[in-house]
């Protein structure tokens, strides 16, 4: 068998019930393409039968793979390990629980073709529970596209399209597939988004609650680090130093006043000091942030010119070429 | 099951560390026993640091025993790099791993490849136990806090018996004095471990009391090993749950206090307080900071972390 031209991944954790689903809409959907494609299906550990089920849909569609963890380790490690053995040159990845539809694919796929490298899925009519999952997600969907400053709607829906040169040489660890457009962003990436359907669960219980939020906040800290370290390494922990410093020489003019008053200086000096101290900590930091840059193996220089290259040859028309100078000049 | 794995062959490495005075006397005992668990068996002694008597004696049991390899390390890294270093000279399927003094009955060792089954490594758990209250005590407490620290419960994590497959060593990173964490850490990578109760050895039960020194290492491994499995590549959740909560104190001492000068006009300025308050502040930014640098070194390195482990690809594979 060749290489196909496109892979779909989902990941499973105790789907039983829906996988057989799952593989009959997205035979369904793509099978009237003339699509070549195989579909990748990722058992997170599962503890019921979805193992079994799956070896059997094997046996009947020589397209479909499962890739079967060890121990159950998660939805980004699932998709990771998905994206890692995936064979195509265009990537879809969707949630294993029926939730996103298949059918939007050849949608998606023709987005793709018009120039860019990621096409996004929003669920805009998401079937969800309003107060534990739609309004954290809207908040956290808001926070994100400020503080990384690509308006993404919807960074949780699963359901995206990739170019797969461009996706094996992401990072793809922790929680960090809601930030993918953000962290693509950084190379340069072009990045569409589409309205896609969705649906409520058919079987089974949602696996994820309200914790989410403080580890998407501190998530959302770790990404702001990330994205500014990578381009400038010292300037965002010397933008952040200015805090302290700032608070130092406000208590120092403090000082002086009490100082002529005839007051006892030692409170606001030592509080002074200690301000002091932390901004020449946080500069320090900025430092070896550098020095952890430099000598770590991820370059996201390389992974700009890996997008440059893609938009070469996908720019047919004149437009195209435009934008590829202007993701050039940033 | 038991003759399915005597099939296969059998390394047995003794890491020599500490409570060596009967590490020369026992390996006769050991070797009567173990003989019998495999058809080809092979002995690893590993002596960490130069023990001048020791190896004399073990070298003299290894000319007659060709059976036997005697490794000598120059220092001592701890049982887990003694093991590593025995491992690497291994040929075995199965590796079993003995203590240098006597754990438990050498008689019922084959319970153990008689009930690994379907599991990776095989633990040793000392049970029933003859030794005083005081070290069953000492046992059960550090194994309560691992559980309540790790999520997984283990009763004898202490028993350096163990029955473990060639593969899980050859994946799993240890060092210095994890050993006695191994399961935790294959478990990482996805290897299950069981625990098969052995009787302990008469000789294992006098009353053992460490210096306070050896009890503060433990208790450091023990935190060491929670930030390697449970944040193991998310080191902000961890010291951002410290940081954070260092900032929430000093931000409640700080409203207090605002709220003593607005309200009550007791002054600021001349209150201990304040500093207190202050070094709260800046100890929890600072360790929010830290882990951010952390997370900078896991992203630019992340290419070569792998977060999963896979068992099997089913499925047209060309």
């Amino acid at each position: 068998m060749l290489n196909p031209t496109l892979s779909v991944i989902a990941p499973l954790y105790n789907e039983e019930e829906s996988v057989i689903h799952l593989h009959k809409a997205i035979r369904d959907a793509l099978d009237p393409t003339d699509i070549d494609y195989e579909i990748l299906f990722v058992d997170d550990g599962s503890k019921d039968e979805t193992v079994a089920v799956c070896r059997t849909l094997t046996e009947q569609d020589p397209r479909l793979r499962l890739v079967q963890f060890r121990r159950n380790y998660g939805q980004t490690p699932a998709m990771a390990a998905g994206i890692d053995n995936a064979k195509g040159k265009i990537l879809v990845t969707m949630d294993g629980d029926l939730q996103n539809d298949p059918s939007d694919i050849p949608m998606m796929l023709n987005k793709l073709e018009e120039g860019y490298d990621i096409v996004v899925g929003w669920r805009h009519n998401r079937q969800d529970k309003l107060i534990t999952r739609k309004i954290p997600s809207i908040i956290a969907n808001r926070l994100i596209g400020k503080v990384t400053g690509v308006p993404i709607k919807d960074n949780g829906c699963s359901l995206k399209v990739y170019r797969a040169e461009i996706m094996k040489e992401m990072p793809f660890y922790n929680e960090m597939h809601r930030f993918i457009p953000a962290l693509l962003s950084v190379s340069g990436t072009r990045v569409a988004q589409v309205k896609v359907k969705h649906h409520a669960r058919q079987f089974g219980e949602s696996k994820y609650g309200l914790s989410r939020i403080y580890k998407v906040l501190l998530d959302l800290l770790t990404i702001k680090t990330i994205l500014s370290v990578t381009s400038h390494p010292t300037t965002w922990f010397g933008k952040l130093s200015l805090i302290p410093f700032t608070v130092s020489f406000l208590c120092s003019l403090f000082i002086g006043s009490q100082a002529l008053e005839g007051q006892s200086i030692i409170i606001s000096s030592s509080i002074a000091l200690i301000f002091f101290s932390f901004g020449i900590f946080m500069l320090s930091l900025g430092f070896l942030c550098e020095l952890i840059y430099q000598k770590g193996n991820l370059k996201i220089n390389q992974l700009v010119s890996l997008t440059s290259k893609v938009l070469h040859t996908t720019s047919a028309t004149q437009s195209n070429t435009l934008q590829q100078e202007t993701t050039n000049a940033q | 099951m038991h003759s399915n794995i005597s099939a296969k062959k059998l390394s047995i490495i003794v890491p020599v560390c500490e409570r060596t005075e009967e590490t020369g006397s026992l390996f006769a005992e050991y070797k009567t026993y173990c003989d019998q668990l495999s058809d080809e068996v092979e002995y690893i002694y590993v002596v960490s640091a130069e023990r001048a008597e020791l190896t004399t004696e073990l070298k003299e049991i290894q000319a007659q025993n060709s059976d036997m390899k005697l490794i000598i390390l120059n220092r001592d890294y701890g049982e887990a790099t003694a093991i590593q270093a025995g491992f690497s000279h291994a040929t075995g399927d199965y590796i079993l791993t003995l203590p240098p003094y006597k754990q438990v009955k050498t008689d019922e060792l084959s319970k153990l490849f008689e009930q690994i089954g379907d599991f990776d490594i095989a633990l040793a758990k000392r049970w029933p136990r003859l030794d005083s209250r005081s070290n069953q005590y000492q046992t059960r407490i550090f194994n309560k806090a691992l559980q309540k620290l790790s999520g997984q419960k283990y009763d004898d994590i202490g028993c350096g018996v163990r029955l473990i497959k060639a593969e899980v060593l050859k994946e799993v990173f240890m060092y210095g004095d994890q050993w006695r964490f191994l399961p935790l850490l294959s478990y990482q990578i996805g290897y299950h471990s069981t625990e098969i109760e052995l009787t302990q050895a008469g000789e294992d039960s006098h009353k053992r009391f460490y210096s306070p020194g050896v009890y503060l290492r433990r208790l450091l491994d023990l935190l060491t090993i929670i930030f390697l499995t449970k944040f193991n590549k998310k080191p902000l959740r961890f010291f951002g749950l410290i940081g954070s909560s260092s900032i929430i104190v000093s931000l409640i001492g700080l409203f207090y206090l605002a709220f003593e000068k607005l309200v009550l006009d007791i002054g600021m300025s001349d209150r201990p307080a304040l500093v207190l308050f202050s070094l709260f502040l800046v100890l929890g930014c600072q360790l929010i900071a830290i882990g951010l640098v952390g997370e900078t070194v896991i992203f630019t390195h992340s290419k070569d972390l792998k977060e999963y482990r896979i068992k099997k690809i089913i499925g047209q594979t060309e």
